[in-house]
């Protein structure tokens, strides 16, 4: 729906026509790659922080270090590869969906050697930028790997049809920024690999504990870049988001629904945190040993020992 | 569309009904299994009843999905419609369900807060099944239509029939339920199940009557359905079975037997379907929209029927597979995740 294809329009209604284009449509394999490398990033650093846990705390030193190395080397293809897709991504983005381009980059004016904002505090009433801290010429650059591309700016379009500016601004900030730690991060092992000292560095071990919530806000900005700068259509440039609401659904209902949900994850996540984190702290010992008895109501039953973990 | 070679609405007519009918039977005896759970008298007999279902529960909710992604893709209007008429209880139903499917992992491995997590599997239980009868009520009565949209109000649903059906539902899996422990338990947690299952038995046949009598007033087409002649003579099978059934099952829950009586509840899920399905064919959308006139274009139909048709026997399979594998009554000394 972001790149809408293969379909024909009958009395205002979709009709499928190509199914073959409708899946493989234009911005298909990006969202895809883009997105799946995502998760395995997210959970990568989650896992390299357990293991730098491991080994830092001196328990399962053995296990942890397997669990860092291995993931450290996943990190190391993919990242990069990540970021590759990313660009290649914003290229079909520029191709297909300019406005949220200009949106995402706070372009106002369309020119060549467009420059790129660092930061701005996007101005939508006066359509302009304060604040602005620009490179000249590498917005081309980055989104057209051309500095004399010509880049289209938000005026191009009439206000009506325009993306919130601020929001993907700065959500796909947020996202390229941690892909830059987590760059870091990666090359740093790279360096300590080398010389021998990737599990004996205590910072960077702090430093993979630190950073592994990040992957989970840099897929949430992404989410938000991509659905926020879509805006205001849902099927692009054919159906807006404002006309594709059930018509009975008022705004209170959402409100009512949206609170709900709010007030379930309010309950759910620090739970899920808590269970995940006890399993990380317990470190990797035999676990349906340990908790069987109690899943199934074992310590009713006279106690009984578990077989000793002795070696042989 | 007159020039079809294969009809395909049929064939998705199929799939939605025995989906959606898979799913009231499978998660239905789950959510029975939850509710019951909440009765049970002890932690021993708490943590069979749970993991009686453990193995298998999230394999049982697949359906719903499937049953869902068919109405919207085979028959979008239709889910067009009716989605947004039922936006709250199907809001409700699935908050519950969140509450009742952590339960399973949280109330052993969060401990301290076992107390909570077992009553979110009692009351997400309870609530996610009194949202679906909800649903069923208000999909019985049918939905206010403007054109090709729900132009009712998202509280509509909210009647003293689907109050009703909601109720209903709540004794019809709580049957199901205990017929499903009466099958794998043993000894007291038998005789214990056997009890509670008379209770919703009784409950089941006060619904089923109380429905039965009040549908045909809902409305008139489906009086029409029922008591014109020949109909009454040609459906007259559908509420004598019904009637033979519910006394095989009152004396299996109060014999020895322990497949007769979730078999019996089965069949008795399999005849109130039956009748709601008499009662409303061919509409889709209740009393507005037949089934061809809310589906999806020919193309569409066709073209997932090609991976519906490839994915349902893998579906059928691993699903046949983990009853298989954990056949046979539950033990205390083995876990079952």
């Amino acid at each position: 729906m972001q790149t809408p294809a293969g379909y024909e329009l009958i009395d205002g209604r979709f009709f499928p026509k190509n199914w073959f284009e409708i899946i493989f449509n234009p911005s298909f394999p990006y969202r895809l790659f883009h997105t799946i490398i995502a998760f395995y990033v997210t959970t990568a650093f989650v896992v390299a922080a357990a293991a730098a846990y491991l080994i830092r705390g001196g328990r399962f030193v053995e296990e942890g270090r397997l669990m860092f190395s291995m993931t450290l080397w996943l990190l190391s293809v993919l990242v990069p590869l990540q970021i590759l897709i990313g660009d290649l991504h914003g290229l079909n983005t520029l191709e297909h969906q300019p406005a949220k381009i200009a949106a995402i980059e706070a372009h106002w004016e369309t020119r060549s050697h467009a420059p790129l904002n660092l930061f701005a505090i996007p101005d939508e009433i006066n359509e302009t930028n304060h604040y602005a801290v620009q490179v000249p010429a590498l917005g081309s650059l980055i989104l057209a790997h051309d500095a004399n591309a010509v880049i289209k700016g938000l005026k191009d379009w009439p206000p009506e049809v325009r993306p919130p500016v601020a929001i993907p601004f700065f959500a796909f900030r947020i996202m390229v920024g941690i892909g830059v730690v987590m760059l870091g991060v990666v090359v740093a092992s790279w360096w300590l690999r080398f010389r021998g000292r990737l599990f004996e560095t205590r910072w960077f071990l702090r430093v993979c504990q630190i950073v592994a919530p990040l992957g989970f806000v840099a897929v949430v900005a992404g989410w938000t870049t991509t659905e926020v700068g879509r805006q205001p259509w849902t099927v692009y440039g054919l159906l807006r988001t404002a006309d594709s609401v059930s018509p009975s659904l008022t705004g209170t209902d959402v409100m009512i629904s949206l609170a709900g949900y709010i007030a379930v994850y309010l309950v759910m996540f620090p739970a899920g945190l808590l269970v995940m984190s006890r399993l990380v702290r317990r470190g990797p010992v035999d676990s349906i040993l340990e908790e069987s008895p109690i899943e199934s109501g074992r310590p009713n039953h006279p106690v009984r020992t578990l077989p000793e973990r002795s070696a042989p | 569309m007159n020039s079809v070679v294969l009809d395909t609405v049929p064939i998705w007519t199929a799939i939605l009904g025995f989906g959606v009918f898979f799913y009231v039977l499978l998660d239905g005896f789950d959510l029975g299994v939850g509710m019951l759970f909440g009765l049970a008298p002890d932690t021993p007999s708490r943590n069979l009843v749970m993991n009686s279902i453990a193995p298998i529960w999230d394999g049982n909710e697949t359906w719903l999905v499937l049953g869902g992604l068919a109405l919207l893709a085979a028959f979008p209007l239709a889910f067009a419609i009716i989605i947004p008429a039922v936006y709250f209880p199907v809001l409700v139903m699935l908050l519950a369900l969140v509450f009742r499917g952590v339960a399973f992992e949280f109330r052993y491995r969060d401990s301290e807060h076992k107390t909570f997590w077992d009553h979110g599997f009692v009351y997400g239980s309870a609530i996610a099944t009194f949202a679906q009868g909800m649903v069923l009520g208000a999909f019985i009565q049918g939905f206010e239509v403007h054109g090709r949209a729900f132009a009712g109000h998202s509280f509509d649903f909210f009647t003293p029939f689907s109050l009703l059906t909601g109720v209903a539902l709540i004794f019809g899996y709580g049957l199901l339920g205990s017929g499903w422990l009466i099958l794998k338990t043993e000894g007291e947690l038998q005789a214990w199940a056997r009890r509670h299952g008379r209770w919703c038995f009784v409950g089941v046949i006060a619904a089923i009557a109380i429905v039965s009598l009040w549908t045909p007033f809902v409305h008139d087409d489906i009086a029409q359905r029922w008591f014109s002649w020949p109909n009454l003579l040609l459906l007259s099978p559908v509420p004598i079975i019904t009637a033979l059934l519910a006394w095989v099952e009152w004396r299996s829950l109060n014999n020895e037997s322990e497949i007769a009586p979730f078999a019996g509840a089965i069949g008795l899920f399999v005849l109130a379907y039956l009748g709601i399905a008499i009662s409303l064919w061919p509409n889709i959308v209740p009393h507005r929209l037949s089934l061809w006139e809310a589906s999806s274009s020919e193309s569409t139909q066709a073209f997932l029927l090609v991976g519906t048709l490839f994915l349902l026997p893998i579906i059928l399979m691993y699903t046949a597979w983990s009853y298989w594998v954990f056949r046979g009554k539950v033990r205390a000394d083995i876990g079952y995740h």
